[in-house]
């Protein structure tokens, strides 16, 4: 065989298949679009499939597909293409959750004011991610960006550690791949003054400043606080972004929802 | 006797002639031919017709290192990153070999190696990484930017 063989003539097709389906969904899209041979290949269902529980391991996928044959008609007038089974579920069911990830954007970004949230929208914007049932690939997609407001990152990545329970070492390496490891955020909480001798102390201010990667390890107490909210002595919690991060975000929270 | 016995040694013939004696306890890795040698035919020459003796030789080198329990695992490791340094072509007939002798570790390892050299590429890189020609017409070429659409829509949009 001459080293210039391309590696689908010399690869039997079941091979090809195997190193296919050991990629993620961009490499397949990407090896999907190198030439005939791979795009028959990348649009194999057996492919699709794997990535569809892959992606949305708790998704009953069966009654999905039978709900996804009504809007049939609607979608291959929107692609205008060959499209078919798992891979048109596959892309369907991502744009559905890229729709609900610019909700719960503009949600954060109606929220914010100077640049900060308060801890009951803050919590809201959970609460969202957890009743649209993201899994942890569609939150490390849609919002563990760097290019998104910290504040942003920070929702994805608290409610993958307290409602999705991921294990610290994905969460970590997440926050690595995607380069937001070193990203700052800024908690304050101000607590209601204690009783001293019948009189009442001033309210306390607590400040602490964490990376992302600090509250993916260990912070515990900021994590706690986040998740506990404004509740009984405590009167009020404030989150930014620490500031060199912060450049005019309401303008790239925007723009990513308008793309 | 029963030293013998463990010895029992394996003839396997290349494509282009070359035999190699091998130790039956290596070559049991060779699932695909594993009844050859076990139904008794010990001494005779089992040929193995699609598979260079390049790369024969390289595959039984793997399986050795393999078939050594004094191996330890990050050595093993080490030999297996650096087993996999190789040209293109080479890696694809030790996957073909890999999948005719059914050496699972083998071919997990050369298939991974592989779809490794694929990760975070775009299109053109993978394009000129295995020689892929372009046979797209530009019809095609838009259907597929479909699909790449898509998927560069969270990639890059942040760019």
């Amino acid at each position: 065989m001459s080293p210039s063989q391309s590696i689908q003539n010399s690869l039997p097709h079941d091979i090809s298949l195997k190193i296919a389906s050991s990629l993620q969904v961009f490499d397949v899209c990407s090896l999907g679009s190198c030439s005939r041979f791979w795009r028959e290949l990348c649009g194999s269902d057996c492919l699709w499939e794997a990535l569809c529980k892959d992606r949305w391991p708790a998704r009953d996928f069966d009654k999905d597909s039978s709900a996804f044959q009504d809007q049939n008609f609607e979608l291959d007038q929107r692609m205008d293409s060959n499209l078919k089974g798992w891979r048109e579920l596959y892309i369907s069911k991502h744009n559905e959750m890229a729709e609900k990830a610019s909700m719960v954007m503009n949600f954060v970004e109606c929220a914010l004011a100077y640049e900060s949230i308060e801890v009951g929208n803050y919590l809201k914007a959970i609460e969202f991610l957890k009743s649209m049932q993201f899994g942890f690939k569609d939150v490390q997609m849609f919002f563990l960006k760097p290019k998104l407001n910290v504040l942003l990152n920070l929702v994805g990545l608290h409610y993958c550690i307290i409602w999705l329970d991921v294990p610290s070492k994905f969460v970590k390496e997440a926050l690595h791949s995607n380069k937001i490891t070193e990203r700052q955020v800024c908690v304050q909480w101000w607590k209601l003054g204690r009783w001293f001798y019948g009189f009442r102390l001033r309210d306390e201010l607590h400040s602490r400043n964490a990376s992302l990667g600090d509250l993916a390890a260990s912070n515990a107490e900021v994590l706690w606080v986040l998740h506990r909210g404004a509740i009984h002595e405590v009167l009020r919690v404030q989150i930014s972004a620490v500031k060199p991060t912060s450049t005019s975000w309401s303008h790239q929270v925007a723009q990513s929802v308008n793309e | 006797m029963s030293s013998t016995e463990a010895k029992k040694m394996v003839v396997l013939k290349s494509f282009d002639g070359v035999t190699f004696e091998v130790e039956e306890s290596v070559a049991v890795q060779f699932e695909s031919i594993r009844h050859m040698f076990e139904d008794n035919l010990a001494g005779s020459v089992i040929p193995l017709s699609n598979i260079k003796s390049e790369i024969l030789s390289k595959v039984i080198d793997y399986c050795k290192r393999h078939a050594d329990d004094t191996t330890d695992e990050e050595d093993l490791k080490a030999f297996d990153a650096d087993f996999v340094k190789v040209e293109h072509g080479t890696l694809f007939d030790i996957i073909r070999a890999a999948n005719y002798l059914n050496i699972k570790s083998l071919l997990d390892l050369t298939c991974q190696t592989v779809a490794d050299m694929i990760k975070g590429k775009t299109p053109a890189e993978i394009r000129e990484l295995f020689n892929i020609s372009d046979e797209f017409t530009p019809e095609e070429e838009e259907e597929a930017s479909i699909i790449t659409r898509f998927i560069y829509m969270d990639r890059y949009a942040d760019c």
